[in-house]
C-alpha cells in the first residue's frame, strides 16, 4: 500500500512538473491521456484482476460524462462536485449491469458478447434520444473544470484533471494491493477453488465490476471537463477497440501495464497520425492481434519476466499461528454430514442413485467403489459443487441442500481435489493465506484488512513437515505434483475446516509416501478430532488410515464396516473381481 | 390489411437479411466454438467486391458469387494464419478478431476511402402483389437469402461433408483420433462462413451506402439472431432470426427503431437469463 501511494505521490509531481514544464498543448495532451489511463485502469481492476472480459467499459465512462456534463452545464459552479455523482452514476450503471448479467455464471465469452452489443445499442440510443443527449452532436460548450464559481485558466485545469485522474489510479492501485487484489486474481484464475473455501464469487465479481464503473464514471466526467463535449461516439467501437488494446498491450494484471499502454499508445498515434493517420490505424489493429496471439500477458510483465522479477514481487502475506484449535466439529445437532436419499443422474444414466450415508461421530471414513460408483460426485455434492436433483444433504444439523459451495465452506466444509487446484499464479504463503481469508470474507473487508493471516496449527503442521514452510515464496503453480497435493491440503486445513472431504489425496505417490500421508492423516484426526472422509482406491493406504470404509457401488451404498468387514463381505468381492452375484 | 400486408413483407425483408448475415456466425460460433467479431467486416468486404463488380461494368449478379468466392479465399487465408493459432481459447478469439476487424476496416478505408460508395439497384421498380406494391429487389434479396441459408444449413446437416463437421463438433479428440481432418475441415467452416457474409454483403449492397464502417451496423443484430436462436444449433439461427426480425419490425411499427434495438437487446438478455450457455459450440 505504501508502495502503491509513493507511486502515485510521485508521479503526480513528476505531472505536475512536466505539465509546467512544457505547458500549453502538451499539458492539455498528458491530461487527455491520463484521464485515458484511468479508463483503462478501470478495465484492467474488471478484466485483468476479476476476470471479467468488459467490451463495455464505456458505458459507465460515457453515461457519467453525459451526466457531468448536463449538471454542469445547469449548474457551472458544481463542477467539482459533479465528478462525485458521476463517480456513483459510473457505479450504479455497472452495478445493474453486473447483477443482472453476473448471477448466472456467464462465460467469458457471453460477457463480452452482451457487454459490447450494450455499448453499441448505448451509442444508438444516444444518437437518437435529441432531447436528453443533443442527438449526434452531443452536448458541447461543457465548461473546464471549476469550483465555487470560478474557472481555472487552461493550464491549470489540465494540471488539475491530470492529478485527480492519477487520483484515481492511485486508489485503484491502493486497492489492488490489498489482500482483495490478490483474492479477485484468484477467482480470475480458478473460481472454482475460491468458492470451495468460502469466496461468494459471484458478489466480489459485482463488486469488482461496481468499483470498476465507479472509477470509470470518475473519467468520464473528468473526460467531459477535459474535452468541453461529448457525443455518441463515446460509446463507439472505435474507443471500445482502443481501451482494450491499451489495458492489453500494457498488461493485463499490473497498474503500471495499463498505464504505460494508454500513454504510450496515445502519445505515437497523436505524433504518427499527422503524418500517417490512416497507417496508424492499422497498425494499431496489427498490434493488437500479435500482442494477443504472441505477448497475451502485455509488454509490460513481459518486461519484467525478462528482467528476473517474477510475479513474487507481489505483496507476500504474513502467516501466524492463530490462537486458538478451531479444528474439530463444532457443537450440533444430529449427524456431522448427512445425505438422505439423494439422487443425481446425467441424462438417463443415473450417477447417485438414492443414496444415504451419514457420519454421527468424527471418525476417518474412506469410501471407495469401482469407478463410476459415485464417490467423487458424492463428496460434489457433501460440498456443494454440485447439486442433486432430489433429497435433502445436512452439514452439522444445517439443511444445506442446493445451497452454493461457499455456504457449505462456512459451514466448514473443506475439500482437496483429485487433480489439484491452487491459484498457480500466487505464491504458496498467499494460496495459504486466501483459503485462511475466505471464511468470513466480503469484498470490503478484504480491502481494508491486514496481510496478517492467521493459521490453525494443523495446516502449520502440514507446511512444516512437508518442506512447503521453507518455499513459502514460490509460485504455486512451478511446485511438483506432490507439494500442490500437500498445498491443497493445507489449504483445506487453514480455513474454518471442521469436516475435511479429500479425493484421492495419494495419487501419483510412492507407497512409502502414501503410508507417511495416512500416519499424517491420522495424527490429524486423533489430535484436533477432525472428521475426515477420504475417497481412495489404494488399499495399503486405507488398511493404513480407515476407521471405518464405505463401499459405494451404482450410485447406493453397498457395504458399510471396519476394513477387515468390508474385505470379507463376498458382495465386495464380487464387484471387485467381477464375479456376478 | 394492405397496411399489415406491407408490415409483413418488411418483417420477411428484415428477417432474410438478418439470417443471411448472422448465417456465418452462427456456422463459426456452433461448429468451432469461435466469436468472430470481424464477423461485419467480412459483409462490408463483399459489399465492396459488388462496388467493384460495379465499377467495372459487369452486371450485380456476377457479384453474389464472386463475393462468396473473394470471402472463401479470405476466410480460409485467415483461419490458416490466426484462428488455427488460438483454437479453444475463446477469450483470445475474442480479442484476435476484434483486433482483426480493425484491420480489415482500415484496409478497406486505405483501398477505397472513407467515401460513400453505392451500387445502383439491378432490379429497380416495384412489383404489385397481395394487393400492395413492394420494391422488386426485396422480393429477390428474400428469395435468395432463404435459398442460401437452406442450402448452406441441408450441406451441413445432410452431406457427408456436414457429417464429418458434426462429429468434429460432437468431440474433436475422438474426430480427430477417428482419422479425420480437422484442420481441413475447420478451415472449409471458416471460409464458408466468410462466404455466406460475403454473399450477405453483396445482397444488401444496392440497398445502402457501402462504406469501410459498414460492418459495424450488422454485428449487434447478427449476435442477437445467435444468441436469441441458441448457440449450438444451426436451424437456430433461423429460429433466432425469425423472433429477432418479428420484434424488431413489430416495436419499429409501434414506436422506433432505438426501441426495436432495446426489445431485441432485452429478448436476448432474457434468454440468457433462463439458458446455460455452452461456449464450446457442442451441445451442452
Amino acid at each position: 500500500m505504501r508502495r502503491a501511494l509513493a507511486a502515485g505521490a510521485l508521479a503526480a509531481v513528476a505531472v505536475v512538473a512536466m505539465s509546467v514544464a512544457l505547458g500549453g498543448f502538451r499539458a492539455g495532451q498528458l491530461s487527455l491521456f491520463l484521464v485515458f489511463a484511468a479508463l483503462a485502469v478501470s478495465l484492467d481492476f474488471v478484466w485483468g484482476y476479476a476476470g471479467i472480459l468488459s467490451l463495455g467499459q464505456l458505458l459507465p465512462f460515457g453515461i457519467a460524462a453525459y451526466a457531468s456534463a448536463k449538471i454542469t452545464l445547469a449548474a457551472p459552479s458544481l463542477s467539482v462536485g459533479a465528478l462525485i455523482v458521476a463517480a456513483l452514476i459510473g457505479a450504479a450503471v455497472a452495478a445493474g449491469i453486473g447483477v443482472a448479467m453476473l448471477r448466472r455464471r456467464p462465460t467469458a465469452v457471453v460477457v463480452g458478447l452482451l457487454t459490447l452489443v450494450l455499448s453499441l445499442t448505448a451509442e444508438q440510443i444516444a444518437e437518437q434520444w435529441r432531447d436528453i443527449t443533443g442527438g449526434f452532436n452531443g452536448l458541447t460548450g461543457v465548461p473546464r473544470i471549476g469550483a465555487f464559481g470560478t474557472e481555472l485558466s487552461d493550464t491549470a485545469g489540465d494540471i488539475v484533471i491530470s492529478v485527480l485522474a492519477l487520483a484515481a489510479i492511485t486508489v485503484v492501485g491502493v486497492g489492488v494491493s490489498r489482500p482483495i487484489g490478490a483474492v479477485l486474481i484468484g477467482i480470475r484464475s480458478n473460481e472454482r477453488r475460491m468458492e470451495a473455501l468460502g469466496y461468494d464469487t459471484v458478489r466480489c465479481k459485482i463488486w469488482a465490476f461496481t468499483v470498476g464503473g465507479a472509477v470509470a464514471g470518475f473519467a468520464g466526467a473528468l473526460y467531459v471537463h477535459r474535452t468541453g463535449f461529448v457525443s455518441p461516439q463515446i460509446f463507439g467501437f472505435t474507443l471500445a477497440t482502443s481501451v482494450v488494446l491499451w489495458t492489453l498491450v500494457g498488461g493485463r494484471g499490473t497498474i503500471v501495464g495499463p498505464v504505460v499502454g494508454a500513454l504510450a499508445i496515445n502519445f505515437a498515434s497523436a505524433t504518427l497520425a499527422d503524418v500517417w493517420l490512416q497507417y496508424w490505424t492499422l497498425a494499431t489493429g496489427v498490434i493488437f492481434v500479435v500482442v494477443v496471439v504472441v505477448m497475451p500477458d502485455g509488454v509490460v510483465p513481459s518486461l519484467q519476466r525478462l528482467a528476473g522479477r517474477s510475479a513474487g514481487r507481489r505483496r507476500q502475506p504474513t502467516l501466524l499461528p492463530a490462537d486458538a484449535e478451531p479444528s474439530g466439529a463444532p457443537p450440533h445437532d444430529g449427524a456431522i454430514f448427512e445425505a438422505i436419499d439423494v439422487r443425481k443422474s446425467f441424462g438417463f444414466f443415473r450417477l447417485i442413485d438414492g443414496l444415504t450415508l451419514r457420519m454421527d461421530e468424527p471418525e476417518l471414513r474412506c469410501l471407495v467403489g469401482p469407478n463410476g460408483a459415485g464417490k467423487s460426485t458424492l463428496l460434489d455434492i457433501l460440498c456443494g459443487q454440485q447439486g442433486c436433483q432430489a433429497g435433502t444433504v445436512r452439514i452439522f444439523g444445517q439443511e444445506c441442500t442446493g445451497k452454493p459451495s461457499w455456504e457449505f465452506a462456512r459451514n466448514g466444509v473443506s475439500r482437496k481435489f483429485q487433480s489439484p487446484q491452487l491459484v498457480d499464479d500466487l505464491s504458496v504463503a498467499t494460496n495459504v493465506a486466501i483459503a485462511a481469508w475466505g471464511a468470513d470474507s466480503s469484498p470490503w473487508g478484504l480491502a481494508r484488512r491486514s496481510w496478517n493471516a492467521p493459521i490453525p496449527p494443523a495446516a502449520s503442521e502440514i507446511l512444516e513437515r512437508t518442506g512447503l514452510g521453507e518455499r513459502l515464496g514460490a509460485r504455486a503453480g512451478d511446485l511438483s505434483h506432490g507439494d500442490k497435493q500437500w498445498l491443497e491440503v493445507a489449504m483445506a486445513l487453514a480455513g474454518n475446516c471442521r469436516l475435511l472431504l479429500l479425493d484421492e489425496p495419494t495419487a501419483g505417490m510412492t507407497v512409502a509416501e502414501s503410508l507417511e500421508a495416512a500416519a499424517l492423516l491420522r495424527d490429524l484426526h486423533a489430535r484436533h478430532g477432525l472428521p475426515i472422509v477420504i475417497v481412495e482406491h489404494d488399499m495399503t493406504f486405507i488398511r493404513a488410515v480407515a476407521d471405518r470404509v464405505t463401499v459405494l457401488a451404482r450410485g447406493a451404498v453397498l457395504a458399510d464396516g471396519d476394513v477387515a468387514e468390508v474385505e470379507a463381505n463376498p458382495q465386495v468381492r464380487a464387484i471387485y473381481s467381477g464375479v456376478d452375484t | 390489411m394492405d397496411a399489415l400486408t406491407l408490415e409483413l413483407l418488411n418483417g420477411l425483408s428484415t428477417f432474410a437479411t438478418l439470417g443471411v448475415v448472422a448465417l456465418g456466425l452462427g456456422i463459426v460460433f456452433g461448429l468451432m466454438g469461435i466469436i468472430n467479431l470481424a464477423h461485419g467486416e467480412f459483409v462490408m468486404i463483399g459489399a465492396y467486391v459488388s462496388y467493384v463488380v460495379h465499377a467495372n461494368g459487369f452486371s450485380h449478379w456476377l457479384s453474389v458469387p464472386l463475393a462468396a468466392v473473394v470471402l472463401f479465399v479470405l476466410g480460409g487465408a485467415i483461419e490458416l494464419t490466426l484462428i488455427r493459432r488460438i483454437h479453444r481459447q475463446p477469450e483470445v478469439t475474442i480479442l484476435a478478431t476484434f483486433g482483426l476487424s480493425v484491420c480489415l476496416r482500415q484496409v478497406a478505408e486505405l483501398v477505397f476511402t472513407k467515401d460513400f460508395r453505392g451500387v445502383p439497384n439491378p432490379v429497380p421498380g416495384a412489383t404489385r402483389a397481395f394487393g400492395v406494391l413492394f420494391p422488386t429487389y426485396r422480393y429477390v434479396l428474400i428469395g435468395i437469402a432463404v435459398a442460401v441459408v437452406v442450402a448452406t444449413l441441408l450441406a451441413f446437416t445432410k452431406s457427408r461433408f456436414g457429417l464429418t463437421v458434426r462429429a468434429i463438433v460432437a468431440d474433436r479428440d475422438l474426430a480427430e483420433a477417428s482419422g479425420i481432418r480437422t484442420g481441413i475441415a475447420n478451415l472449409c467452416a471458416f471460409g464458408i462462413g466468410a462466404a455466406t457474409a460475403g454473399i450477405a454483403g453483396a445482397l444488401v449492397a444496392p440497398l445502402g451506402a457501402i462504406e469501410p464502417q459498414a460492418g459495424l451496423a450488422y454485428l449487434p443484430g447478427a449476435f442477437l439472431v445467435v444468441i436469441v436462436g441458441g448457440f449450438n444449433k444451426l436451424w437456430g439461427v433461423v429460429v433466432g432470426a425469425l423472433i429477432v426480425a418479428g420484434v424488431q419490425t413489430g416495436v419499429i411499427h409501434f414506436y422506433d427503431a432505438v426501441w426495436a434495438q432495446i426489445a431485441s437487446l432485452g429478448l436476448a438478455v432474457a434468454v440468457l437469463q433462463f439458458r446455460r450457455v455452452s461456449v464450446e459450440g457442442a451441445s451442452a
